[in-house]
């Protein structure tokens, strides 16, 4: 198999809805991570945790503006990548 | 027979038996599970999630498809029911040899730690969502039947989170009293949209009531009575009866005018506080909003929200109510919800301190967000704004004037907005009554409120048991400052609203049209009914009477004067509800 081997991508994102990361988006991107080939985890500093817990997503706290790290691996990598960014940085 | 009172949000009779949840902590044993039958604890403990999920679901499809808030708090509840962490850890401890209800609590001891050290309220309350999950999953593995049973009963709780009320069967629960909440609550909204009568902030339900109790709920005047006497439950039926009545009736009078029999024209308009009431508010008859309160998206969160999201909110308003017009009061609070925000001094009697308007020109960063936002959203539809507790001409200038330099910088900012945007004064305290003439010639409008106004001209502390008796509408020093208003705005050609309970309270409308208020404003559930009865009315006698009743000495005289004028009338009126 060749053009399909495990990826692991990074970038940092700025909270940007009015309420922080708040129970809705963490569903939100649960849900919309649920289907892809990747791992993603979200967080700041030591504390890095699995995207697709909403649980784990909202013990990260995150409010207006906060920047997190976001790192996706596995051969979905980039499409996990830029779902999690487009609806961490969407607004409401 | 007992009585207790509370705030009623949700308008509906009920007369049943009290299930009383108490609030518990969740109590499980610890059981060693055999190696060979691990595998069978993690499939029992995958089971009861599913059994949640699928009650989660179901509640969420009993939510109408226009309350899409509500649908979303579900949403966001059945997610974490079927989260991979919640189901991964709890699965790691019943590897280690213990049974699925211990694995969870030990789960949910560790988030309550991460949580707990969450610097903003918003998270750390997301703890009682997961609390609340966790519990119902407990329940699912022990094979409990959800909350509310088999039984048609009155639900009686301390608080009811997302999750309690998802374990709720609509069809039989009778109705909601809870000891905590607000018109804004979790309680109150999903009551509403269920149609199920509820009554939050009834302060000492869980001690009074014991589980079953026969308990009569009013939610629409937040009265509840603990084993309640035979006349009291024949009272309730008829409220019932009346209730169901004007449900019944609803469309046919949501349209009709609010004009008495000769002619004089009163405009019903509604109160609220959240977005997701309008619908409620058009279904009643409401012509418009004439009090939108503000404080919900600031006690919401412990920072203080941004323009962009107050603007939304108003917008979404101004859009649903068009061509109605929404009056929105500026924030209402006092210094203390914001004392960490803002570094505010600890006040010993914040009634008659740093609230309101004083704040709002104190804070003056705070008050020209709110502004902004609010003169945005005048471009989407008809809005006046109001200052609450305006106590002078020069208050109230300054409040304006900077109304009017906001409207400057937006529009060299190119944002549109209302250049004539009506803008009131609330009378609330006694020396804005004083003053109301020259106050007249300042402003577009006025508008009464009377909780605050009764308070402050009686000196009542209405939540003061001590001398909350006190507290009376009727007292013909608050008929004289309502008099006096509303002379010196109509002089002024200035129309006058009332907000406040007083305008939702059927025995108060006849003194109410007499005194020539141009717009009486309320809970949305109260408005047929008013309407139907300005519309039995006169306004010559009612003018009469008011004006004999001005001369009056005490609030008695005032009560014996009414009911004898209206007394049969209100009566007949009240049968004609019930059994027409």
């Amino acid at each position: 198999m060749e053009g399909k081997e495990p990826k692991r991508i990074e970038a940092e994102i700025e909270i940007r809805g009015a309420l922080g990361l708040h129970a809705r988006p963490a569903a939100r991107l649960a849900k919309a991570l649920r289907g892809l080939r990747a791992q993603v985890r979200l967080g700041h500093g030591e504390r890095m945790v699995d995207a697709g817990s909403i649980l784990d997503v909202l013990t990260l706290g995150a409010r207006t503006g906060t920047r997190l790290r976001l790192i996706a691996e596995g051969e979905e990598a980039e499409e996990a990548l830029e779902t999690a960014r487009r609806i961490l940085e969407a607004g409401l | 027979m007992k009585t207790l009172r509370g705030l009623g949000v949700s308008a509906g009779v009920a007369v049943g038996p009290a299930h009383v949840i108490f609030p518990g902590h969740i109590k499980v044993t610890r059981t060693r599970i055999p190696p060979e039958e691990i595998e069978e604890e993690i499939r029992r403990l995958r089971q009861a999630m599913e059994t949640t999920a699928r009650n989660i679901r179901r509640a969420q499809e009993r939510i109408p498809e226009n309350l899409g808030e509500v649908r979303a708090i579900f949403e966001a509840q059945r997610f974490l029911v079927e989260d991979p962490s919640l189901v991964a850890e709890a699965s790691e401890i019943i590897r280690q040899g213990f049974n699925a209800e211990w694995a969870l609590l030990k789960v949910l001891r560790r988030y309550q730690k991460i949580f707990s050290e969450l610097p903003d309220a918003y998270f750390r309350e997301r703890f009682r969502d997961l609390e609340g999950l966790v519990e119902m999953i407990i329940g699912a593995l022990r094979g409990e039947k959800p909350l509310g049973g088999p039984e048609r009963a009155i639900i009686v709780a301390r608080d009811l989170s997302p999750a309690d009320t998802i374990n709720l069967r609509p069809e039989n629960t009778l109705a909601f009293v809870t000891e905590a909440g607000s018109r804004t609550s979790h309680t109150a909204i999903v009551a509403r949209s269920l149609g199920i009568p509820a009554v939050v902030a009834a302060k000492g339900a869980l001690e009074e009531i014991s589980p079953g109790d026969l308990l009569a709920v009013d939610g629409t005047t937040g009265e509840i009575f603990v084993n309640p006497d035979p006349e009291t439950i024949r009272e309730f039926e008829q409220r019932e009866r009346r209730f169901r009545k004007l449900q019944s009736r609803l469309h046919q009078v949501a349209d009709l005018p609010a004009v008495t029999r000769d002619g004089h024209r009163v405009v019903l308009r509604a109160n609220l506080d959240l977005p997701e009431e309008i619908p409620y508010a058009r279904e009643y008859g409401a012509e418009g909003v004439g009090l939108f309160r503000t404080e919900y998206l600031y006690v919401a969160r412990e920072d203080l929200p941004p323009e962009e999201l107050l603007f939304e909110t108003y917008r979404q308003v101004v859009e649903t109510v068009a061509p109605h017009p929404v009056t929105i009061r500026t924030l209402d609070l006092g210094g203390d919800k914001f004392a960490s925000v803002l570094n505010l001094p600890r006040e010993i009697n914040p009634a008659l301190g740093l609230r309101a308007i004083r704040l709002c020109l104190r804070e003056e960063s705070l008050f020209r967000t709110q502004l902004r936002a609010i003169l945005r959203a005048s471009a989407y539809g008809k809005v006046k704004i109001m200052f609450p507790m305006i106590s002078g001409v020069t208050e109230f200038l300054r409040a304006r004037n900077l109304v009017e330099e906001i409207k400057q910088e937006l529009a060299q900012e190119g944002h549109p907005f209302d250049p004539e945007i009506p803008v009131g004064a609330m009378i609330e305290v006694p020396s804005a009554v004083a003053m109301a003439d020259l106050l007249a010639k300042e402003a577009d409008f006025f508008s009464i409120g009377t909780n605050d106004l009764i308070q402050y001209t009686l000196a009542i502390d209405r939540g003061n048991q001590e001398v909350s008796e006190l507290y009376e509408p009727l007292h013909p020093a608050v008929l004289r400052f309502i008099w006096t208003t509303v002379e010196a705005a109509h002089r002024a050609g200035i129309p006058v609203a009332m907000c406040g309970e007083m305008a939702g309270e059927l025995l108060y409308i006849p003194v109410l049209v007499g005194l020539n208020l141009d717009e009486l404003s309320m809970t949305p559930q109260s408005i047929p009914e008013v309407k139907l009865f300005i519309r039995e009315l006169s306004y010559r006698q009612c003018r009469q009477v008011v004006e004999k009743l001005l001369r009056l000495t005490c609030q008695d005289e005032v009560r014996e004067a009414l009911a004898e004028v209206f007394g049969p009338q209100l009566k007949r009126f009240s049968k004609s509800l019930w059994f027409e």
